[in-house]
């Protein structure tokens, strides 16, 4: 499985970064008022909001190729969690959008998604 | 055919400048949470949005110009990727883009100037000039900016050359042991729609090359690897109906334009 490409500094996000952790639960709820939960999801998901400033046209250049390797949330690739080094075997892009604004020569600036996939 | 215009100052844009890659992917799920894909293979839309400032009179009239030639959303133009390398397989020399010579010989994986094996080694074994190029389905009376790393182990000459059928713009280069980026901007005369860009080498000649890059514009950016996608978007249309022009003073207007391409 392919890994997510790191930028020049060797990490892959900078701050603010931000992590979140979902499960989903049902929740039944009877004329009695009892209720029954229940997961829906094997386990939790982790979704991983990576906002990205004065990245170059190389880093740029690797991350675009990346996402159309994996054809947008399509393909799956291993990521480590850049809070805590964990590696995650299957993820993928958030989204089948990628987009890259240019503010001025190597001066890009993006918004990467990434999540567990759920299997 | 219809081209997005350049500026004044020979390029398509000015910063900021967005470029938004999508695709298309179908998600399902089962009764047990599990997520299933399946990928739109060959589904791919890009979307750059342009923020157009400080516009003179004639430059605004040349964009009213074509968005009133294709009608708005509904006709086809060519877009040259302001932010891209107009080049396919700028690293990849022996794919089908480009077009070279019989005694043209290439080696692939030599070092490069950032210290990877990107770079690649063309030598001439023939006796006569030998050339490698790729043509460009682009107007030949725009503003190029060709940039390419070159060196030699043995010290000799290069010609950098950007060539339409009634146009041509040669420069021989001396390529010494030391990589060095060659920028040249190129500006022809002519009307053709097809461009060669390439190099050239003398009867025995040899040199390294790294990061072939063409840009539409009258500098060089900072290099770009491009893949089987070079930057020349032959079926890109404007992504509104509408186009807004702010007249920010006498000879100075505004706009934000969106284009859209598929593959």
């Amino acid at each position: 499985m392919s890994e997510y490409p790191k930028l020049r500094t060797g990490g892959a996000a900078q701050y603010p970064s931000v992590k979140t952790i979902g499960y989903r639960t049902e929740v039944l709820r009877f004329v009695d008022g009892s209720e029954q939960r229940y997961r829906e999801w094997g386990g939790p998901v982790r979704r991983w909001e990576l906002r990205l400033d004065l990245i170059d046209e190389e880093e740029w250049g690797r991350l675009e190729q990346f996402f159309e390797q994996n054809q947008g949330s399509f393909g799956g690739f291993r990521f480590e969690d850049p809070g805590d080094g964990t590696g995650y075997e299957d993820c993928s892009f958030g989204g089948d959008e990628l987009e890259w604004e240019l503010e001025g020569e190597s001066r890009g600036r993006t918004v990467v998604v990434v999540e567990e996939n759920r299997t | 055919m219809p081209y997005f215009p350049q500026l004044q100052s020979g390029a398509t844009s000015q910063f900021p400048t967005r470029r938004r890659i999508e695709k298309r992917t179908v998600r399902a799920e089962s009764p047990e949470g599990r997520e299933w894909k399946a990928a739109d293979g060959l589904w791919r839309r890009v979307e750059w949005r342009l923020e157009l400032g400080g516009l003179t009179s004639a430059e605004w009239a040349a964009v009213e110009g074509l968005f009133h030639e294709v009608e708005g959303r509904r006709g086809s133009f060519t877009f040259l990727d302001p932010v891209g390398n107009l080049l396919a397989w700028s690293e990849e020399l022996e794919r089908e883009a480009w077009t070279k010579d019989p005694y043209l010989e290439i080696t692939r994986e030599v070092e490069d100037p950032w210290g990877t094996r990107r770079a690649t080694r063309l030598r001439n074994t023939g006796p006569v000039p030998q050339k490698i190029e790729q043509a460009l389905g682009a107007p030949g009376w725009f503003q190029y900016c060709v940039s390419v790393w070159m060196r030699s182990e043995v010290s000799g000459e290069a010609t950098v050359f950007a060539r339409t059928g009634t146009a041509a713009k040669n420069e021989t280069v001396q390529v010494g042991g030391a990589w060095r980026r060659i920028v040249r901007p190129v500006k022809l005369t002519c009307a053709d729609e097809l461009v060669r860009f390439g190099i050239e080498l003398g009867a025995g000649g040899e040199v390294e090359v790294f990061g072939l890059q063409v840009e539409a514009q009258g500098g060089a950016s900072r290099y770009k690897k491009s893949g089987s996608r070079g930057g020349v978007y032959r079926e890109a249309r404007f992504a509104e109906d509408t186009l807004a022009v702010k007249a920010e003073g006498p000879e100075c207007y505004a706009c934000t334009v969106r284009v859209v391409a598929g593959l």
